[in-house]
């Protein structure tokens, strides 16, 4: 599962989720991409099974980039505690993602296995997505 | 030569609150700039350059830009290309729109999509091929734009580096890049050799 190898600081508030991703907000490197819709956090393992639900359909043939990473620690108090006693542990990593978002992209296999398996990794992931095709507005 | 005609009109207003107004009322700020031009604020319809770009060179191509002033009544022509675009994410409608003034004599630099012509003898044997470049820079007069380079991958073999220098291209057109640069690569092919499996009665148990 991804992580990251070093942060400066264990534990980080838990913040808000404005606006829209204006930035990796295109299929870049490959033909077909799979584009947040809604805002939200997806965990490492959601991360993981969305991949692996990808790569059974991509298999040799096809090439497939992942856009986004879990930067964010989300700390979870142990159960039956009492209030206080300061934050609890690092439990988890999550991406946060605005709309917008290109979140994985495929290359190497017809538009319909591309279509396929984009729709089954979105079941994976806690957010609404789309179908992208490489190409702007215009 | 004739150019397909785009109706825009001269805006005085600037900045976020106007532009939003702007885009409420159904139209697109834009700007017009250029070498020896002067920079002039417009607004289009997003419908009418959509349409007007739906053509074989879809983005590339290039716009008589007639430019009406509200106040004057006043007219002017401008040989425009779309320099750049910004759209919404996520509804994906045009926000803003960067026109580069051109002049019909005048060689421009426009990036020309690349296109794979059939299937490779190393693709059909097993190899990937892999597009390096999606679009090239290419330096022609507006009239002279091509919609799209094709190349006839059909002959090719695995292992193959195909580069600019092979390049189909007419008379007129200089592609931006070194000679030597690679346009698509296709992957050789890998035979897998497949180990014999040893017999299992060697095998001991670990605890």
């Amino acid at each position: 599962m991804l992580s990251p190898a070093k942060v400066k600081y264990r534990k980080q508030q838990k913040g808000k989720v404005r606006g829209k991703s204006y930035r990796g907000s295109d299929v870049s490197f490959g033909d077909y991409g799979m584009q947040a819709l809604e805002s939200g956090w997806i965990t490492s393992r959601q991360i993981e099974a969305a991949r692996m639900a990808i790569s059974r359909h991509v298999k040799k043939t096809g090439k497939m980039w992942i856009r986004f990473f879990p930067h964010k620690p989300v700390t979870k108090t142990a159960a039956e505690t009492r209030m206080g006693k300061g934050k609890g542990s690092p439990e988890e990593w999550v991406a946060v993602i605005r709309p917008g978002r290109v979140l994985y992209e495929i290359s190497g296999v017809s538009e319909a296995d591309a279509q396929k398996a984009f729709r089954t990794a979105s079941h994976k992931l806690g957010i609404a997505t789309r179908f992208l095709k490489r190409g702007g507005a215009l | 030569m004739e150019f397909i005609k785009l109706e825009a009109l001269a805006r005085e207003s600037k900045g976020k609150s106007a532009a939003r107004r702007m885009r409420k009322a159904g139209r697109v700020p834009a700007v017009v700039y250029g070498k020896d031009t002067d920079t002039r604020k417009i607004s289009v319809d997003p419908e009418a350059l959509i349409k007007a770009l739906a053509g074989p060179l879809r983005v590339n191509t290039p716009l008589d830009v007639v430019i009406s002033d509200v106040n004057s009544e006043k007219k002017e022509d401008a040989l425009v290309i779309v320099k750049d675009h910004h759209y919404d994410p996520v509804t994906r409608e045009l926000l803003h729109v960067d026109f580069l003034s051109i002049s019909e004599s005048a060689p421009i630099r426009v990036d020309v999509p690349v296109v794979k012509v059939g299937r490779s003898k190393g693709e059909q044997l097993g190899g990937i091929l892999r597009m390096v470049h999606r679009t090239l820079p290419v330096i022609c007069l507006p009239k002279d734009i091509p919609a799209k380079i094709s190349v006839d991958v059909s002959a090719l073999e695995g292992g193959i580096t195909y580069h600019v220098s092979e390049l189909p291209l007419a008379e007129g057109l200089t592609v931006a890049m070194p000679p030597q640069e690679a346009v698509l690569t296709i992957s050789p092919i890998v035979i897998e050799e497949v180990a014999p499996e040893e017999p299992a009665a060697g095998k001991k148990k670990k605890k």
